[in-house]
């Protein structure tokens, strides 16, 4: 893998309260390990999401901020896209289909 | 279960003996060697009763050895077996930490099996009496955060119903940032808030609070309604640890009329409205959640009120229950708040009832804080 090449998570089942810091870790691994200024979460086998799940993608657009980067969302359902654009966070990272 | 002693002492004579009497005065224990404190790191960390460590191993001093056990192992008791010419440093272990000390070749079974039950006894009382000093002092202090999320409204003489509702998350330990208000002014107007700051934690509740705070002072101050949202924003902005705090708000403003309503929404889910059958407040128009981005404008949405109209407001816990299969979602409240809602039930009832409910559905109280206000003009 190269620096080019952009940093995919691909989280499963819920993201809430319960699964959110373990999601929130696999960011900060993967961030580590990739100076690459694209992340990408792909949220295709994420069956529901909460506001926890919220705050790990604040938390990426954060960190991929601070090194120029961005944070593209890929294949949301569409409650977990209702969610990300009540909350207006559709302004902050790219949704993608 | 058996006790379980760990004895970390570098001479094989000394352990065989220690261990001879161990097994004779308290039958049935388990007993573990190591020969020193390295080597017995792993079991510490595994947990044990007792520790009987020996004050004289070689390469260390003695108390040197006592503290990087208690750094191990704090809530587990230590004996320490000194030798006939160490002189005070049994006392002094004793000061350090240790629950007891012994002297080596004073020694009876007797004496040992006393000197290793009461250390564990003594050590169990001290433990216990230090998470009740801890959940006092947090139970203080989360009173204290919740008076500031939570306070009695300032409702007086206004011409509505009102009643509040807070249900802390299943984990309670988890404190939450949800937060609301109302008041009353003296023409008959009133404002209302409810909020939630994401995330869970000491510093969202007390956020939480300084924003409410800061609302209240800007509503008394008669700082305009539709600069409220936009200042609430930029205070989020200088009052959060890390960049990525963010929250959700509703505000609702009634004039003394109570004929339509001003409801400003930044990020936070619709609320309910009853004239007589319950819909979601249709909310095309709604701002980001405050500390998303900056200069963020909020859109007002008027709500025409009929004669009969309530509104239910709420934070996301509310919605986010299980409902068989699914969650239960905005639309599945909807549904629960219509069957609920009787017009000549008081509406304290009308909010146990819809929580109980919500709680029946999702087997058991929700993961999140829940939050919620409920109006309707006074009759």
């Amino acid at each position: 893998m190269t620096d080019t090449d952009p940093i995919v998570i691909t989280p499963s089942g819920e993201i809430d309260l319960a699964s959110a810091p373990a999601l929130r870790e696999s960011i900060t691994e993967a961030l580590a390990e990739s100076a690459s200024t694209v992340l990408v979460v792909d949220l295709a086998d994420v069956t529901f999401m909460d506001s926890s799940g919220l705050t790990c993608l604040a938390f990426a657009h954060q960190k991929m901020q601070e090194r120029d980067g961005r944070v593209e969302v890929h294949n949301a359902n569409s409650s977990v896209r209702k969610l990300i654009t009540v909350v207006g966070m559709d302004q902050v990272v790219e949704v993608r289909e | 279960m058996s006790l379980r002693v760990l004895l970390i002492e570098d001479d094989r004579g000394d352990a065989v003996l220690v261990t001879e009497y161990l097994e004779e005065g308290l039958p049935g224990v388990q007993i573990v060697w190591a020969r020193s404190v390295t080597d017995a790191r792993a079991e510490l960390n595994r947990g044990v009763d007792c520790v009987l460590l020996d004050l004289g191993l070689p390469g260390a001093s003695g108390l040197s050895a006592l503290a990087e056990v208690l750094e191990l192992a704090h809530a587990t008791a230590v004996v320490v077996l000194t030798g006939l010419a160490v002189g005070q440093s049994g006392r002094l272990a004793v000061a350090a930490g240790a629950q007891d000390y012994l002297v080596k070749g004073q020694v009876g079974v007797d004496d040992l099996r006393r000197s290793v039950q009461y250390a564990i006894e003594r050590k169990r009382n001290e433990n216990a009496a230090q998470r009740l000093r801890e959940s006092e002092l947090r139970a203080q202090e989360y009173r204290r955060l919740e008076r500031g999320l939570l306070p009695s409204l300032q409702l007086d003489s206004c011409g509505l119903d009102v009643a509040t509702l807070y249900r802390p998350g299943r984990e309670q330990s988890l404190l939450g940032g949800d937060f609301y208000d109302a008041i009353a002014h003296t023409d008959g107007s009133v404002d209302v808030l409810i909020g939630d700051v994401a995330g869970h934690g000491p510093s969202e509740a007390a956020l939480g609070a300084s924003l409410r705070v800061a609302w209240r002072s800007m509503v008394l101050a008669e700082v305009p309604e539709e600069q409220r949202l936009a200042a609430l924003d930029r205070v989020l902005c200088s009052e959060r640890d890390s960049e990525e705090v963010f929250a959700t708000v509703a505000t609702l403003s009634l004039p003394p009329s109570m004929t339509t309503a001003t409801l400003r929404l930044a990020g936070h889910p619709p609320p309910i409205q009853c004239e007589p059958c319950a819909a979601a407040v249709d909310t095309s128009d709604i701002g980001p959640a405050l500390g998303l981005i900056s200069g963020a404008s909020y859109p007002a949405a008027r709500l025409p009120l009929g004669p009969t109209w309530q509104l239910l407001l709420y934070t996301d816990g509310l919605i986010e229950g299980h409902a068989g299969p699914e969650r239960l979602g905005v639309e599945g409240l909807v549904e629960q708040l219509g069957e609920v809602m009787e017009p000549s039930m008081p509406m304290e009832h009308v909010a146990d009832k819809l929580l109980a409910r919500i709680e029946e559905l999702n087997g058991g109280p929700v993961a999140d804080d829940i939050a919620l206000l409920l109006l309707r003009p006074a009759r």
